[in-house]
């Protein structure tokens, strides 16, 4: 696990409905770490018994002396959410992780398409700020479900002046990936951050257009979903353990005492990748992180995102 | 000659090329004609439209089978004249296109350069060197570039220094590192072999 620190909630201001940003210095005597465009916090809580592992990317600009997150209230929320919205206050400590970049800003490049959609727009915001401080040739698209949704819409604007477009679902608009992939000079780089659906659309209108892997860059991040329980062995630790449905693999085994290496805990980084010895039922694949190859295989799984259908997986850790 | 065995890191491999079908356009830029390297990359049809950009005459028997699929080939006198329009080709040029070369290390990394400098990235870019292994040599002491060196000691065209052509090379300068070889017992200079025929 990456290294933990204690932060102090400064301010909680609402941005739009269900969307919060919260503000963290450091607690008196001490400073936060910078940190660069792209990077994320896991924010820890244990809530009614249970650990929670939330990652929020740093929308603020790396100069500041704070670190700022917006959230948006999960529908569905296991917990994690709905307690930064309702329980949490202005003056309050949490146990979050030190910033991870696991979504950097490549300098090379001749040209820059920023994609954000929904709350996806925090890390776009840190790479715009950015961008824009070096004076790199960037523009910016951000879709959201209606007007009201369009957070730091203002800050963008300025940020980008003449090529910030926008796309409200309410009116029925959608950026046009493939006329926007069709045409772009050589060396030119795309950042998506939203919702899956919009996150593939746009990876695979690059990849249609023939754009290599290494100029496409994508973050999501993925919470642990609930499913059926099941045991899982720790072959080296000799342990077993029960994998309750509402709880994820890697909860389980942190709780169980064992401390399997993660970062993200969103199937994005790639850091718990666990070494599957059996498994007698159905593997759940749910990480960005293992190829499909590999995820077919039944020799690796992610424990933070992944589980399997019942049964028993044995691991060897 | 002996083989070399040892490699250090930055030493370039060159595999053979291969037509990336992810691509959407494909720019072939080829320094020295040599037939059996073309045949291997011909093997398979080119899976988007082809250019081809080459230093030479495009009558070369080994191009008849572009010819005959009406691939567009422009035919450069120089090497300088040719790097000259590739650099005009990839400005212009949009995200999808995949950049071949094929000849001499010391053009190979021109192609690079020229493709680094509008933002390339190396799953863009497959270089294979082909017809000689003659090294592009950079003199630590006085900064002279050198092309085609075939023997593993050569003597700088800047400072007249006896310099060892190493492995280390180095891709921002696209040349391998040449050092003096009689520094420390001047006049002491070991037999000159050809190594890079």
């Amino acid at each position: 696990m990456s290294a933990m620190r204690n932060v102090v909630v400064s301010r909680i201001q609402s941005l739009a409905p269900g969307i919060k940003e919260f503000t963290f210095i450091a607690p008196p005597g001490e400073e936060l770490s910078r940190f660069s465009a792209g990077s994320h916090i896991v924010i820890h809580s244990v809530l009614k018994g249970k650990p929670h592992h939330n990652p929020y990317s740093l929308l603020g600009s790396p100069d500041d002396p704070y670190w700022r997150i917006a959230v948006r209230r999960q529908e569905v929320s296991r917990g994690g959410t709905a307690y930064m919205h309702e329980a949490l206050k202005e003056g309050d400590t949490l146990r979050v992780s030190e910033p991870i970049n696991l979504f950097p800003l490549v300098r090379l490049g001749r040209k820059y398409i920023l994609v954000a959609g929904g709350i996806g727009v925090t890390p776009i915001l840190s790479h715009a700020r950015e961008m824009s401080r070096l004076k790199m040739d960037f523009e910016v698209h951000y879709a959201v479900r209606s007007p009201e949704y369009l957070v730091f819409g203002d800050e963008l604007r300025t940020l980008s002046p003449g090529r910030f477009y926008t796309y409200l679902d309410s009116a029925q608009e959608r950026p046009d990936f493939k006329q926007l992939f069709g045409n772009q000079p050589l060396g030119t780089h795309t950042y998506v951050c939203g919702p899956t659906g919009m996150i593939d659309a746009c990876l695979n209108a690059g990849r249609a257009a023939g754009w290599p892997e290494s100029h496409l860059h994508s973050e999501k991040f993925l919470a642990a979903e609930h499913g059926e329980e099941f045991t899982v062995v720790a072959a080296q630790s000799n342990v077993t353990i029960t994998v309750a449905s509402d709880t994820s693999l890697l909860d389980a085994l942190e709780e169980a005492g064992l401390n399997p290496p993660c970062l993200c805990r969103g199937g994005a980084c790639g850091q718990c990748e666990a070494e599957v010895v059996s498994c007698d039922s159905e593997f759940v694949h749910r990480d960005i992180f293992l190829t499909d190859a590999e995820k077919s295989s039944r020799k690796k799984i992610m424990p933070c995102v992944s589980r399997v259908k019942g049964g028993t997986l044995i691991l060897n850790i | 000659m002996s083989a070399y065995t040892y490699r250090v890191r930055s030493q370039p491999d060159y595999p053979i090329l291969k037509w990336d079908a992810s691509g959407a356009r494909h720019l072939l830029v080829i320094l020295d004609l040599d037939t059996t390297s073309i045949a291997d990359l011909c093997d398979s049809a080119c899976p988007g439209p082809l250019e081809i950009l080459l230093r030479g005459e495009a009558t070369h028997p080994a191009l008849v089978r572009f010819s005959k699929e009406n691939v567009l080939i422009h035919s450069f006198a120089s090497m300088d004249s040719l790097i000259a329009a590739l650099e005009n080709a990839l400005d212009q040029a949009t995200m999808g296109l995949r950049l071949y070369a094929l000849g001499h290390e010391d053009g190979l990394w021109k192609c690079n350069k020229a493709g680094q400098k509008v933002g390339m990235s190396r799953d863009e870019i497959q270089l294979a060197q082909a017809s000689t292994t003659g090294r592009p040599v950079y003199c630590v002491h006085c900064g002279q570039h050198m092309n085609l060196i075939h023997t593993n000691i050569t003597l700088c065209a800047g400072c007249k220094r006896h310099l060892l052509v190493r492995d280390h090379f180095s891709r921002l300068l696209g040349a391998y590192m040449g050092f003096q070889i009689d520094a420390e017992c001047p006049g002491f200079i070991p037999a000159v072999e050809e190594v890079f025929p």
